[in-house]
């Protein structure tokens, strides 16, 4: 279980999050839903540790997300983050290896292994520049999967590839739930949130209006600002 | 105009001997300039103003005088001020890696400054520390971008390492100075230490065009 209580964060004496409280059961995948600048992508970065937050507490199963260690915690950027200079094979291991998570062997065979699941077998030995913006995505996802965190973030997965492909992430996504993992995925992207999530969380200006079920989000969304918001992404 | 090169030719090893000396400052100033220049193109970019603010003034000063002045304040002045009587070696050696310095820092912090915020970022959600995502990630990247203006500098720093034949240390230029004066000819030995300089310096750029192709492919 991931629990936020009372987060607050500001850059600049604008406020980002605004008392944001919130309780995430393991298994699940949960959508932080709301349109651009409502915090969500700040949310996301607190969860993850590269921000701090004024103040509020983060914590999974009950320890302070600050203490935890590196591999609890696994993020997808939105424009992927690959090193560059590495080949493919080299990004997921890289960081096991550095931080002694894994010997090498056990590291290649969990990367190889990862990267057939994907669909990337025969890439292990490209650069990132070689790979179609999908398959970036695949190896960022295999990155992050490779220590098995049990907290794995996504930060808007569709927004740097072709509206096409949104089914085909949602899949993807639906595909790496289980009992012992806690999926967050940030989007503006409705479909997105339709396709994978369980609960959906919608944020906007720094406010967590509501936290509902997948169902009654869509169903009957409580607040007007999330009707609106939902209004007017099925017209455009 | 007559040129009397046959006259220079059983001086020539002596000239070129003079290359190992140009190369042994350049070379021994390289290994202490760039090192001091990744720490302190890393002082550049620190949370701490004050060390922002001390490699600042430091760059400015290297920058703002001339090296002549610098090499001649190590030389002289050292031995006023310490007691300590500097050799011409170590005074050289001294003022062209702190110069060096000075302005490889500003390729290496302009390299590491180009690097995408989202490297240090996704290094940091691996669990990567600072040192760590410098190492692996932000300076090979860095490197490979700055790397011709890196081989400027080293070009450069190789060009002024003439400047120690001031002191009367028997570099390439220093030897043919000391030719031209027993011979009463001044072209040709010049010439050859023109030719040698520029032949190092070719060397370089070749290496360096080969290494960027490589590490362009990589």
């Amino acid at each position: 279980m991931l629990e936020a209580q009372n987060l607050f964060k500001s850059f600049h004496n604008s406020i980002i999050l605004n008392d944001i409280s919130f309780k995430i059961p393991a298994g699940s995948i949960s959508a932080l839903l709301g349109p651009s600048g409502s915090g969500k992508s700040t949310l996301l970065r607190c969860i993850s540790r590269l921000e701090a937050v004024d103040s509020g507490k983060l914590t999974f199963q009950g320890q302070p997300l600050s203490i935890l260690p590196s591999h609890a915690i696994g993020m997808v950027f939105q424009g992927f983050h690959l090193f560059p200079h590495m080949t493919v094979l080299q990004n997921l291991v890289h960081a096991p290896l550095q931080l002694k998570q894994m010997n090498r062997v056990n590291a290649e065979l969990q990367a190889k292994t990862l990267l057939e699941k994907f669909g990337l077998k025969s890439k292990a030995a490209q650069f990132p520049g070689q790979l179609s913006g999908g398959q970036k995505q695949r190896v960022a996802i295999a990155r992050a999967l490779i220590v098995n965190p049990p907290i794995l973030l996504f930060d808007e997965p569709t927004s740097a590839l072709d509206p096409e492909m949104v089914s085909d992430i949602a899949d993807l996504i639906q595909s790496l739930k289980s009992p012992t993992r806690l999926i967050i995925i940030a989007t503006h992207e409705l479909q997105v949130a339709k396709l994978t999530a369980d609960q959906i969380l919608f944020l906007d200006h720094g406010v967590l209006i509501e936290n509902a079920p997948k169902k009654d989000f869509f169903a009957k969304p409580q607040s007007k600002r999330a009707q609106q918001f939902l209004n007017n992404l099925t017209i455009s | 105009m007559t040129l009397h090169f046959e006259t220079i030719w059983p001086s020539l090893p002596f000239i070129i001997a003079g290359l190992g000396v140009t190369l042994k400052f350049t070379c021994v100033s390289l290994l202490g300039g760039l090192p001091l220049g990744i720490l302190l193109a890393l002082a550049k970019i620190s949370h701490q103003a004050v060390l922002r603010w001390l490699a600042q003034v430091y760059t400015s000063i290297f920058r703002g005088t001339p090296l002549l002045v610098q090499l001649f304040i190590f030389y002289f002045a050292t031995p006023q001020l310490t007691g300590y009587a500097i050799s011409t070696f170590e005074a050289g050696v001294l003022t062209f890696s702190l110069n060096s310095t000075a302005y490889s820092s500003e390729i290496i912090r302009a390299g590491i400054q180009a690097i995408d915020r989202g490297q240090w970022d996704a290094a940091h959600v691996l669990g990567l520390s600072y040192w760590q995502t410098l190492k692996s990630i932000i300076l090979p990247q860095a490197v490979r971008n700055i790397l011709p203006a890196l081989v400027n500098e080293i070009v450069d720093l190789l060009k002024e390492s003439a400047l120690i034949s001031t002191l009367g240390e028997a570099d390439l230029l220093r030897r043919s100075q000391i030719v031209a004066s027993e011979k009463f000819l001044f072209f040709e030995p010049l010439l050859i230490a023109a030719v040698g300089y520029y032949s190092v310096i070719m060397a370089i750029s070749i290496l360096a065009k080969v290494l960027e192709r490589k590490l362009k492919h990589a």
